[in-house]
C-alpha cells in the first residue's frame, strides 16, 4: 500500500465547510454529521482545496508554525487518518 | 398537489384551519384519518422520521410513532394531520412543537432547540440543548426571576440581524418541575406529562445577545465557546424537516456560522439538582456582563 503522504487527496464532494475566524466547521451532506477543524487543521483542510500535495502542505505549516516537520507530518498522518476515515477527502 | 384527495384522506373539516404560527401565514392545517403512502428518508432512532411522498413534488411526511404524523405540501401551502393515537389535543401540540420548527428552516429559515429569553438591557438569551437537558426548568426559574421569556423550545435566528424570535410563545414544564418551582401553588392544566403556563408579557423579537449551550456537568460553569464550537452548537441543535435534503443543510451550516462569528456563545455546565439554578441565573449575568 502506498505511503500516506505519497497519495493525492481532497475534499470529498460530500463536504460543505464554513470558515470561523482561523477555524473550519465542516458538514458532511452525505451522513449530516460534521467537524471541527482547528487552525492548523484548516491549514491542512485549505492545502488539500488548493491541489497541493501533502509533503509540500507538511512543509508549508512547519515553516509557518515553526515546528519540526516530523512533528507536523504525525499529527497530519493523524489528522489525514480521520478525514479518510469520516469520509471526508477522497483520492484525487 | 392536493393531499386532501378522498383516496388518501379524510378531513374532519371541509376548509383547512390556518396555522397561527409567525412565519407561516397563510399555511393551513386539516385533520385527517389517513396518511398519503410514503416512503422512508430518515430517522432519529427515537421513533420520529421523514418520508417522502412518491409522485408529489415538494411534499414530506413526519411521523412520531404513537403520537401524530403530518403531510406537508409546499406548493398548496397545507398540512394534514393525522393523530396516530396520541389524541387531538397531543397531535395540535406535536405540530407546534415539531412541524412547525421543521417547516420554518425548511423554507429558509434558522431554527434552533432552545430557550429564549429576555435578559437585562434588552437582549436576548438563548440556551440551547436537546430534549430533556433542562431547557424548560431553567427558563421557568429565570422567568420567575423576572427574565421576560419569548418561548421555551424553538426559537427562530435571523442572522442578518442577529434577531431571535420564538416559533410560538409557551412554557411547558414536567410537573415534577412546576412542583419543585412553584411550590404551594395549584398546578395548571397538564397535557401529557407537562403543565402549560401563560409566557408572560409577550416579546415577540429581540436582538440576540448571548448563546449558551446547555450540557450536564458536576459543577455550575460558563466555558466561552470559539466561533466553530458555537456553530457546531447551532447545528446540532438545528431542526429540519428532511434532514437529507444537501442544499439546505448546507444553508443552515453558513446561517450558524454567521450567527456564531457575530454572537458571543458559552457552554453552561450543571448538574441536575433544582438548588443549582441561582447558581446559573449569576453565571448568565456574569456572561452578558
Amino acid at each position: 500500500m502506498d505511503d500516506l503522504l505519497s497519495r493525492r487527496l481532497c475534499p470529498s464532494p460530500q463536504a460543505v465547510e464554513t470558515a470561523l475566524g482561523a477555524e473550519t466547521v465542516i458538514l458532511h451532506l452525505g451522513n449530516d454529521t460534521y467537524y471541527g477543524l482547528d487552525a492548523v487543521g484548516t491549514r491542512i483542510w485549505s492545502g488539500l482545496k488548493d491541489g497541493a500535495g501533502l509533503p509540500a502542505i507538511r512543509d508549508r505549516i512547519a515553516g509557518e508554525f515553526a515546528v519540526d516537520p516530523a512533528r507536523v507530518e504525525a499529527d497530519m498522518r493523524r489528522f489525514l487518518h480521520d478525514l479518510l476515515a469520516h469520509d471526508l477527502v477522497q483520492d484525487g | 398537489m392536493t393531499l386532501a384527495s378522498p383516496d388518501v384522506a379524510t378531513p374532519s373539516a371541509p376548509a383547512g384551519a390556518p396555522l397561527p404560527i409567525a412565519g407561516l401565514e397563510g399555511w393551513t392545517v386539516q385533520r385527517a384519518t389517513a396518511l398519503p403512502p410514503s416512503e422512508p428518508l430518515w430517522s432519529d432512532g427515537q421513533g420520529t422520521s421523514s418520508h417522502r411522498i412518491p409522485g408529489e413534488a415538494e411534499a414530506l411526511l413526519l411521523r412520531t410513532e404513537d403520537l401524530a404524523a403530518a403531510a406537508v405540501s409546499l406548493p398548496s401551502r397545507s398540512i394534514l394531520l393525522v393523530d396516530l393515537g396520541g389524541g387531538t389535543d397531543l397531535a395540535d401540540q406535536w405540530l407546534a412543537d415539531q412541524v412547525a420548527p421543521r417547516l420554518l428552516s425548511h423554507l429558509g429559515h434558522l431554527v434552533v432547540h432552545a430557550a429564549a429569553l429576555r435578559a437585562q438591557g434588552g437582549g436576548a438569551v438563548l440556551l440551547a440543548a436537546p430534549s430533556r437537558r433542562g431547557k424548560s426548568t431553567l427558563a421557568a426559574f429565570l422567568r420567575r426571576e423576572g427574565w421576560p421569556l419569548l418561548g421555551d423550545d424553538a426559537a427562530v435566528i435571523r442572522p442578518e440581524e442577529a434577531s431571535v424570535s420564538a416559533v410560538y410563545p409557551r412554557l411547558r414544564l414536567r410537573r415534577d418541575s412546576w412542583r419543585r418551582l412553584h411550590p404551594g401553588d395549584g398546578t395548571p392544566a397538564a397535557l401529557g406529562d407537562k403543565v402549560s403556563l401563560p409566557p408572560g408579557p409577550a416579546v415577540a423579537e429581540a436582538p440576540l445577545a448571548a448563546l449558551f449551550a446547555l450540557a450536564e456537568g458536576p459543577a455550575c460553569r460558563a466555558d466561552p465557546l470559539s466561533p466553530a464550537e458555537a456553530c457546531m452548537e447551532l447545528v446540532r441543535n438545528g431542526y429540519a424537516l428532511d434532514p437529507t435534503d444537501r442544499e439546505r443543510a448546507a444553508l443552515r451550516l453558513h446561517q450558524s456560522a454567521a450567527v456564531a462569528n457575530a454572537v458571543p456563545a458559552f457552554r453552561l455546565s450543571y448538574p441536575h439538582d433544582y438548588a443549582r439554578l441561582p447558581e446559573l441565573r449569576d453565571l448568565l449575568r456574569a456572561a452578558l456582563a
